[in-house]
């Protein structure tokens, strides 16, 4: 049997995994006991996810929205004087990913307004294919030979950092950004 | 509007030579005489006592030798040339015209500051100092005491004009090249300034500014092309092209950061910690055994939630495609006062691109002519910019090229056959023409216009003819977009909703298709 640690995005994780092909379970990670507590989890950590990734976005955006106003060296004109930016080498690409981040915005936006009005329902659907089991029978039913996806939710990904500044921090650093970048709560 | 006239014909390489086109009546009596006799000779102060004197008498206290003073008094303006501007401008009727002369004047000269004053005080004048960039390269005039009266974001205009309390006059200085100039007076002609009131003073000098400003370039650089356009979208367009070509190999280095990523985790993972990593490490090496697509392994990886988590900053830098550093060209930026310049280097060639603005065509043709005499093996020269168009039916963001010849709405400009090697899927093949300012987009200019041509600019018709000119072959590849329908209001230049009618994507296509075909030698984009 296949196994499927999660750490983060999990509701998104098992929505995939729902599609996998045999048996479907569910170990819960240490702690966790229970259908009603594993829903919660799913459920905060959905939000957190969402809210992380999205603020980092933004910053993320606005940080290129920055350098992009530094490669604008000055304006070209159409015949009849209409101005656009002339851009320094660099500005191509960056207006490209700047575009997927809004697009990534975008999503991040509509996924927690999709929490907000349905968390339930999507909690329900993500756990509808999997079979609960307790934390100690991991081991054995990874050893099982039998088709199917044993899924370990694992409460220790980034997106479960204890506070927002420390999730950013850690995403900071993932994002290869410079400790001294402005990332800190405040924004 | 003045004749169209047809006088002798140039062609660039490979172009049979068009039949001359019938001369067109347009009903104005006054032709605009040649530009040699527009142009008024300051003469250059030869000797340093002519300088010293020159730079005396208006108390300079800084002078470039480059860019020494006129000797000689500003002089009247042609009166042939401006009473003909006058009478064009007097005649005009600018009814479902896509321009709005006044709107068009007030975007570029200061009306309150400049324009109702002038037109206060018949004493006061206006002089127009041909050729000076900079106010102490301007003859008669004290910089140190000059106040600013130009306009706070003129529009595709270079000309400033100051406020000299000693001589109660203002004095412009920026508008080098004839068509500038022409602009110019056909912004005064409008508001109603009498020839009284008009002074020039000093010569062009593009030949002097050429010198300083591209020779160099020339000197240090051997260039397989030579491009009059928008710097900016030739450059975006090449690096989008060069981002996507260079993605597939950006996979397999992304592919190489994931594995270097997991085998860093592996080595440093705690006990509880490592079978996941190994897990992960298991579940790339079977999709990089499934697969040696290196995008194909990014889809899988994608697909995979227990791979997404800890690649997520990964795949979104794949998302993003190779970085601009890592991109296989250089880029060369030289900011000129008059001729800003970027040099591109890629697969081995050197492209010069030359930034042009719109209502200065002659510059074009100064600047091309002067690349190819320096560097005869500069083979190529392409254009790419924003044309008006005749017709509703071509309308703004449509590609045109133009075919057979490029005509003028200048009298003394005849027209160029070409040869226009130009390749864009999708374009529309046209004739063109020329004009020195959109002041002259009248009903009547229109008029006379249509009769010759479906498309129109101001730079296209001087990069051909400095083809044409060369003294040996050259290949032209000459590209317009659309603008804007200088025949109908609705999308015309000053239409209300202008942003609201560009197509981005098509835009950004098209820049892409242009950059690959002038630097890759790439068609079909």
């Amino acid at each position: 049997m296949r196994w499927a640690p999660l750490e983060v995005d999990l509701l998104n994780g098992l929505a995939a995994l729902a599609k996998a092909p045999g048996k479907r379970y569910l170990v819960s990670p240490p702690g966790v006991d229970g259908r009603v507590a594993v829903a919660a989890l799913l459920a905060t950590e959905a939000r957190a996810f969402h809210e992380i990734e999205l603020d980092v976005a933004k910053r993320h955006l606005r940080l290129i929205e920055e350098q992009l106003a530094k490669l604008a060296e000055d304006f070209e004109f159409d015949r009849a004087g209409r101005g656009t930016p002339s851009y320094l080498p660099g500005a191509g690409t960056t207006i490209e990913r700047m575009a997927r981040l809004r697009a990534d915005v975008d999503k991040y936006s509509h996924a927690l307004i999709a929490l907000d009005q349905h968390q339930q329902d999507l909690v329900d659907a993500a756990l509808a294919v999997f079979e609960l089991r307790p934390r100690a029978d991991l081991d054995v039913l990874k050893a099982r030979p039998d088709e199917g996806v044993v899924v370990e939710l694992c409460n220790d990904g980034w997106s479960m950092a204890g506070s927002r500044s420390e999730r950013l921090r850690q995403r900071r650093q993932l994002l290869g950004l410079a400790a001294d970048t402005d990332w800190s709560d405040r924004a | 509007m003045n004749t169209v006239a047809t006088p002798a014909l140039r062609t660039t390489a490979g172009a049979a030579p068009v039949p001359a086109a019938p001369e067109v009546d347009t009903g104005a009596d006054v032709s605009t005489p040649p530009i040699d006799s527009v142009a008024t000779d300051g003469g250059v102060p030869s000797t340093a006592a002519d300088f010293a004197r020159a730079s005396a008498d208006v108390g300079s206290v800084v002078n470039s030798p480059l860019f020494a003073r006129s000797a000689e008094p500003p002089k009247p303006v042609d009166p042939a040339l401006y009473q003909s501007i006058l009478d064009e401008a007097q005649s005009a009727d600018w009814r479902d015209c896509g321009i709005d002369p006044k709107r068009y004047i007030e975007e570029r000269i200061s009306t309150d500051k400049v324009l109702d004053p002038l037109r206060a005080d018949p004493d006061k004048k206006i002089v127009l100092h041909r050729g000076a960039l900079k106010l102490s390269q301007a003859g008669f005039v004290d910089s140190s005491r000059c106040q600013p009266m130009f306009h706070e974001s003129p529009r595709d205009y270079p000309g400033a004009v100051y406020w000299q309390p000693q001589d109660h006059n203002f004095h412009m200085i920026g508008i080098v090249g004839e068509d500038w100039y022409r602009q110019t007076l056909h912004m005064l002609a409008i508001e109603g300034i009498p020839q009284s009131q008009i002074l020039v003073e000093g010569s062009d000098r593009i030949d002097q500014i050429l010198a300083k400003e591209l020779g160099p370039t020339l000197d240090a650089n051997n260039f397989d092309s030579v491009t009059v356009g928008t710097i900016g979208e030739l450059t975006q367009g090449l690096e989008r092209v060069l981002a996507d070509r260079g993605r597939p190999a950006y996979a397999v280095k992304v592919f190489g950061q994931m594995q270097a990523l997991l085998d860093q985790q592996i080595a440093k993972a705690k006990p509880d910690k490592l079978p996941r990593w190994q897990e992960r490490k298991a579940r790339l090496d079977q999709i990089a055994a499934r697969t040696g697509d290196a995008t194909e392994r990014m889809k899988l990886i994608q697909a995979d939630p227990v791979l997404t988590g800890p690649f997520g900053e990964l795949l979104k830098a794949y998302r993003d495609g190779p970085p601009f550093n890592e991109l296989p060209w250089t880029v060369t930026n030289l900011r000129r006062p008059l001729f800003s310049q970027r040099i591109i280097e890629v697969e081995g060639k050197k492209h010069l691109i030359l930034h042009v603005g719109g209502a200065h065509g002659d510059l074009a043709h100064a600047a091309v002519e002067y690349a190819l005499k320096r560097q005869p093996s500069i083979t190529r020269v392409n254009v790419f910019g924003s044309a008006g168009s005749f017709s509703n039916d071509l309308p703004p963001d449509t590609v045109v090229l133009p075919q057979g010849s490029v005509a003028s709405a200048e009298s003394d400009r005849p027209p160029v056959a070409i040869d226009n090697k130009a390749v864009i899927p999708g374009a529309t093949p046209t004739r063109h023409t020329n004009v020195s300012t959109l002041l002259r987009e009248h009903r009547a200019g229109l008029e006379c216009m249509k009769s010759v041509a479906e498309t129109i600019d101001m730079e296209g018709y001087h990069v051909a003819a400095a083809a044409a000119e060369a003294d040996h072959p050259v290949e032209l590849r000459a590209v317009f977009r659309i603008s804007d329908v200088a025949t109908a209001s609705d999308l015309g230049a000053h239409r209300a909703d202008r942003g609201a009618t560009s197509d981005y994507d098509k835009r950004r296509l098209v820049d892409e298709q242009v950059a690959a075909m002038f630097f890759l030698d790439q068609t079909g984009v």
